[in-house]
């Protein structure tokens, strides 16, 4: 029981992972709440649906490019929306409701072209799992953990020690210093966005393999995903990983001797403990006052 | 002598305050030039339009004889215009050594495919700018402060840092915004030294001081704003006499120090 447990955690932290390394990503550069990050990855699994199901093309295929547009997407929406605000020099607060927008704009256009109805991505008989360590692992779930592992590792690889990784450092720490050692940080925002949309749109679509679609599925993940990049220290790539397994885990074991349905009152609480004790996360910077 | 950056008519204006007016000056290839004037003459307006923080309401800037089209400050570092600033802007949650690493360019475009396909050429790439990091920092005697975060240098040392990354970007024209301003007087002579190699490299300087007595030793060129307009131009010892600077500027100094 608890081994079947703990998988279940890994499993899901690996999607958590994926949400919150995205908006982790975005967030250091523009230092905003893109709740909208959430209706990316629905938009992701619909793509991959619509690519296989409704068109037939190889599944393959068909996740890669719909992480593409993902990405393409994300990067729009900071082109459309996000951009001119900042050119306007708006409020945090008027980003965030942008973006709120945004998410239920994009929901309901799901909605209406799909259908309110579950839709399924999964072909054919479903298959047993494999019986490892006491317990039971679908072919599914190994994918999405293997490739949440892999994704993780090279952002962070590749944050730690590209130029673009580097220029996303500067500009998350002082755009206008960025600027005037010849960094763009528009060109790095932009970056940041489409890289950080496609790991949201694997996640969605990593999701629907093992469960189903639904319009509104990007909702619950956008806000487990933010949970988790606050646990791990806001900003964070690393902590942004750790923060979505250990969500993933707690959930997990928190139902081990109460009801499923508390998982999401597990998460909330965590995320309230944070905020309370530690709102800097595990790995992100000490606030002020948590310094003094 | 000729003329690096030629500034045409620039005017700007916030809530009808005109911070500059019609400013025209060229600035002299391979010199000291120096821009005074009382506080609010428009020093810093005319280095944040110069450095693509500000569009100018009129007026155009040419760079080596060409108009330059595209006035966004990271283009205009690549083009060869550098700053610092009056309220120093360090990466603060990066050591000081990465501030400086991130200044210097990296010919071979460090892509993540080219660190994994050429380590080796990375690795000496990456070892020759930190020498040359570590050489800039020891101008000022920082390289003691290398893997400090910058954050947590005294304002002293973070101006320092701050010419040093403006150092190792290694620009043709290189604007200072009070570089002297809070610094001990050894380090002013350091500063002004380093400003005079500079000037043997080729390098075209333009800065704005308060000190003075720095700005008349080492300036080719001082340039007099008053107001947002230029009220005079010329070498130092032809400044020190000019009856309106002497009116708008040197001369309130002079009853100050009386």
């Amino acid at each position: 029981m608890v081994q079947q447990l703990v998988a279940n955690g890994i499993i899901a932290g690996s999607i958590y992972a994926l949400i919150a390394l995205g908006f982790a990503l975005i967030y250091r550069t523009v230092k905003f709440f893109h709740f909208a990050h959430g209706v990316v990855y629905t938009v992701g699994a619909y793509l991959a649906y619509t690519f296989t199901i409704t068109v037939g093309i190889d599944p393959l295929v068909s996740f890669f490019l719909a992480v593409i547009l993902a990405g393409v997407m994300g990067l729009g929406i900071d082109r459309l929306v996000y951009y001119p605000l900042r050119r306007q020099k708006a409020s945090d607060l008027i980003f965030l409701l942008a973006s709120f927008g945004i998410f239920i704009f994009i929901q309901n256009l799901i909605q209406l072209l799909y259908g309110a109805q579950i839709l399924t991505l999964r072909r054919g008989p479903i298959v047993e799992g494999h019986h490892v360590l006491g317990t039971i692992i679908t072919n599914t779930q190994i994918l999405i953990l293997v490739t949440s592992i892999l994704l993780s590792v090279a952002l962070w690889l590749y944050v730690k020690h590209s130029k673009l990784g580097k220029s996303i450092r500067a500009v998350s720490d002082d755009p206008v210093a960025a600027s005037i050692v010849g960094i763009n940080p528009e060109r790095v925002i932009g970056l940041s966005f489409f890289i950080g949309s496609m790991l949201a749109g694997a996640a969605g679509i990593l999701i629907s393999l093992e469960t189903n679609l639904e319009p509104t599925m990007g909702f619950t993940a956008i806000l487990k995903g933010i949970i988790a990049a606050i646990i791990g220290g806001i900003g964070s790539i690393p902590g942004a990983v750790f923060g979505g397994y250990f969500l993933g885990m707690a959930e997990n074991l928190g139902i081990w001797k109460i009801q499923a349905g508390w998982k999401d009152a597990i998460a909330f609480g965590i995320l309230i403990l944070f905020l309370l004790v530690r709102p800097g996360g595990i790995m992100g910077i000490p606030t002020e006052r948590e310094r003094l | 002598m000729s003329t690096i950056l030629q500034i045409s008519n620039l005017s700007k204006s916030f809530d009808g305050i005109q911070a500059l007016n019609r400013v025209s000056l060229d600035l002299p290839r391979g010199k000291i030039s120096a821009v005074i004037g009382p506080n609010g003459a428009g020093k810093t307006t005319l280095f944040n339009v110069l450095t693509g923080f500000l569009t100018p309401d009129e007026g155009e800037v040419s760079l080596g004889g060409k108009i330059i089209e595209d006035m966004r400050p990271h283009k205009l570092a690549l083009l060869g215009i550098g700053r610092t600033f009056q309220n120093v802007r360090l990466f603060a949650q990066m050591t000081v050594l990465d501030n400086l690493l991130l200044a210097m360019k990296n010919p071979k475009g460090v892509s993540l495919w080219a660190a994994l396909a050429r380590p080796q050429i990375m690795q000496a790439e990456e070892h020759a700018n930190r020498a040359r990091g570590l050489e800039l920092l020891e101008l000022f005697r920082l390289a003691d402060k290398a893997g400090e975060l910058a954050e947590n240098l005294s304002s002293g040392q973070s101006k320092l840092v701050e010419f040093a990354r403006l150092l190792a970007l290694n620009t043709d024209i290189l604007l200072l915004d009070e570089p002297m301003a809070g610094l001990y007087p050894e380090m002013i002579e350091t500063l002004k030294k380093t400003m005079q190699a500079l000037i043997t490299q080729g390098k075209t300087i333009l800065f704005v001081e308060h000190n003075i007595n720095v700005v008349m030793d080492i300036s080719d060129h001082i340039v007099v704003l008053n107001h947002g307009q230029k009220i005079a131009e010329g070498p130092p010892q032809e400044i020190r006499k000019d009856e309106k600077v002497i009116e708008a500027y040197l001369g309130k100094r002079q009853d100050a120090s009386a």
